[in-house]
């Protein structure tokens, strides 16, 4: 069977089980495949894809994939993808994966990772902390830690650091449908990678800052082949790392989710991440909602936060008219203007609020969406 | 795991373990003919590593039972459920997190590559099990219903030519259609599969091949005659069942 290359998301959609039939045969054995699929949080149109998971190589799997008791904090079909390649020869009766779930977020919680002493704890960032906020000393003094399947937030990651001083914190950069791409090393900060081995990295169109779409290469199963596709993340080169290596990348956000270009503008989810921490006494949670809409012959922009107050601003701002001022009037949308700037040049509608009882994040906070 | 494991050669693998007292210290020198129930609380009151009997690379759940939930740790060896006859692309549908970790391993080991799917992201899901052509569905009592609702209407239910169920419980068995279901099996997440519902009579079910089924005292004592990492010796289930003759031939009981 002749290797397919894809480049677009459309052609992955189509190409994507090409192969199945050499697991059915009896050819390829199931276990070193996973059925991934999904939109993610995107709102794309869905896919799935088989892949291979031992493509580049396992070591780059996080969370279990050690030889070691962990615990992998990811979704379940992701775990199911961690612990599978278990099944084969390469691991040694010590390597164990303990399955927890947000409904065992309890009371209970730190009893039963004293009884479990993992030795290697792996996870989305928010899911992590989660679990270490319940986590008894003897695992918070964990030696290896992994971060991966979202961006890490400064907060996430200091926490982290606090709650385990001793861990060596290893940041993976992937998906659901290509497996490891990037992977820190000692000299990079957070969010920064370097190519896993059978990976490549390039950077499309680079705006004035260097940030541009993520191109990827890499094979996705013997018979299938991502070529320079786009993954729907931003990122920039960074330079020479003290590592020696000159290929290290760092991610800027997820296209759309932590990054929407709007009307000439840029949202930013740190941005709004900070204005919302400078107004924490009034709002417990956010979620910014951005879309485009025409006003005659000009396009607008509309941002529409939806919040949940804090007591004090039930009782102070009922209906929100302060809160949109100070919250326009604070956040940046260009380097030199701010979300109210835009709003009086009419590039953007008013601000609208909508307050919340709840906002549900699941696994991955988003805070910021396109509609 | 054997299926020629006789239980007095279980119960002596049990008592002579190096690794582990559990059982020892739970049958304080019974005769094995007469060996005492284990309630699934008592698993809560020790540890994991103090009821491992083997050390060998698996998975471990949450288990909750009771007031107090525990680890129990299933060796990736032990994992070979009858779960499947005829389909080969099974859409698994399971509300607790250890079903839609195990059944996929379990599959794996067949050479059968799962769907993972979700009630809580329908479109995804269904797309998947489209693209997939999925020929079976494997679920747990909570979730066949609703999943079946959810797939009626993207697929042609010929097409799904086999129907796996668990359930825990007879009032969970009593919540499903049946009739519709290919394969219907009760099992506990430290248990596995212990008993399936009779093709022939509809209310009886029977013990899996390696294990031993009691329901004498109105409750279903179990022993899987398999050497797992905690044996389950004369589990006492809290299932309430009563033993009964089937008219195929074979012992069963009936879930109360």
């Amino acid at each position: 069977m002749n290797r397919i290359i894809v480049k677009t998301k459309d052609e992955w959609r189509a190409a994507g089980l090409t192969g199945l039939e050499t697991i059915e045969n009896g050819s390829e054995r199931a276990w070193m495949y996973a059925m991934a699929f999904g939109s993610g949080t995107t709102g794309n149109p869905p896919m799935i894809t088989l892949r291979h998971l031992n493509l580049p190589a396992r070591e780059y799997q996080l969370g279990v994939a050690s030889g070691m008791r962990g615990i992998p904090l990811f979704t379940r079909d992701a775990q199911v993808r961690m612990i599978s390649p278990m099944l084969g020869e390469d691991y040694n009766d010590e390597t164990e994966a303990l399955i927890l779930s947000t409904s065992d977020m309890d009371e209970h919680l730190e009893e039963l990772l004293h009884d479990y002493r993992p030795e290697r704890i792996g996870g989305f960032p928010t899911f992590l902390e989660s679990v270490m906020s319940h986590a008894p000393q003897s695992v918070r003094d964990i030696k290896n830690m992994d971060t991966g399947g979202e961006m890490t937030s400064e907060g996430a990651h200091a926490f982290l650091r606090r709650s385990s001083p001793h861990a060596e914190i290893t940041q993976t950069y992937s998906s659901a449908q290509t497996g490891p791409l990037g992977l820190s090393c000692a000299h990079l900060k957070i969010n920064q990678y370097h190519p896993v081995p059978g990976v490549s990295i390039e950077i499309e169109s680079p705006d004035e800052n260097g940030v541009g779409n993520i191109l990827v290469s890499k094979p996705i199963t013997k018979f299938l082949s991502l070529e320079r596709f786009p993954m729907g993340d931003s990122a920039r080169s960074l330079p020479r790392c003290a590592c020696g290596r000159s290929d290290a990348f760092e991610i800027a956000g997820r296209t759309d989710f932590d990054f929407i270009r709007i009307a000439g503008a840029v949202l930013h989810r740190k941005e709004f991440d900070r204005v919302i921490a400078a107004l924490s006494s009034h709002i417990a949670d956010y979620q910014v909602i951005a879309e485009e809409a025409r006003e005659k012959d000009r396009m607008q922009g509309l941002v529409t936060l939806r919040i949940v107050p804090t007591p004090l601003c039930k009782k102070s701002d009922a209906s929100g008219g302060w809160l949109g001022e100070e919250l326009a009037r604070l956040t940046f949308v260009t380097p030199s203007q701010t979300l109210a700037d835009l709003i009086r040049k009419k590039l953007f509608r008013p601000l609208q609020i909508e307050f919340v009882d709840e906002i549900e994040h699941k696994f991955k906070k988003v805070h910021l969406l396109r509609k | 795991m054997s299926n020629d494991l006789s239980f007095s050669e279980l119960v002596a693998w049990a008592r002579e373990s190096g690794l582990s007292s559990f059982y020892r210290d739970h049958w304080n020198h019974a005769a094995t003919n007469s060996l005492p129930p284990l309630a699934r609380e008592k698993f809560a009151a020790v540890g994991l590593r103090a009821r491992e009997y083997k050390k060998k690379k698996g998975i471990v759940s949450v288990i909750r039972v009771g007031a107090k939930p525990y680890l129990w740790k299933w060796a990736l060896e032990d994992l070979q459920g009858d779960y499947l006859r005829s389909g080969c692309r099974p859409l698994l549908l399971f509300s607790r997190a250890h079903d839609a970790i195990e059944k996929p391993l379990t599959l794996f080991r067949k050479n059968i590559l799962a769907l993972n799917g979700t009630l809580s992201n329908p479109s995804v899901t269904l797309f998947a099990a489209a693209n997939y052509h999925i020929d079976s569905v494997l679920a747990d009592s909570s979730t066949y219903v609703p999943g079946m609702q959810m797939l009626a209407g993207v697929l042609d239910s010929k097409q799904i030519v086999e129907r796996t169920v668990f359930v825990e419980s007879g009032v969970e068995f009593r919540s499903l259609p049946e009739q519709e279901i290919t394969h219907l099996l009760l099992s506990l997440p430290e248990t596995g599969s212990i008993a399936r519902l009779c093709e022939k009579h509809h209310d009886i079910f029977h013990a899996e091949p390696d294990m031993l089924c009691e329901a004498e005292s109105g409750e279903l004592i179990v022993t899987r005659l398999a050497r797992l990492v905690t044996p389950v010796i004369r589990l006492a289930t809290g299932i309430a069942a009563r033993a009964m003759e089937c008219e195929c031939g074979k012992k069963g009981f009936v879930l109360a």
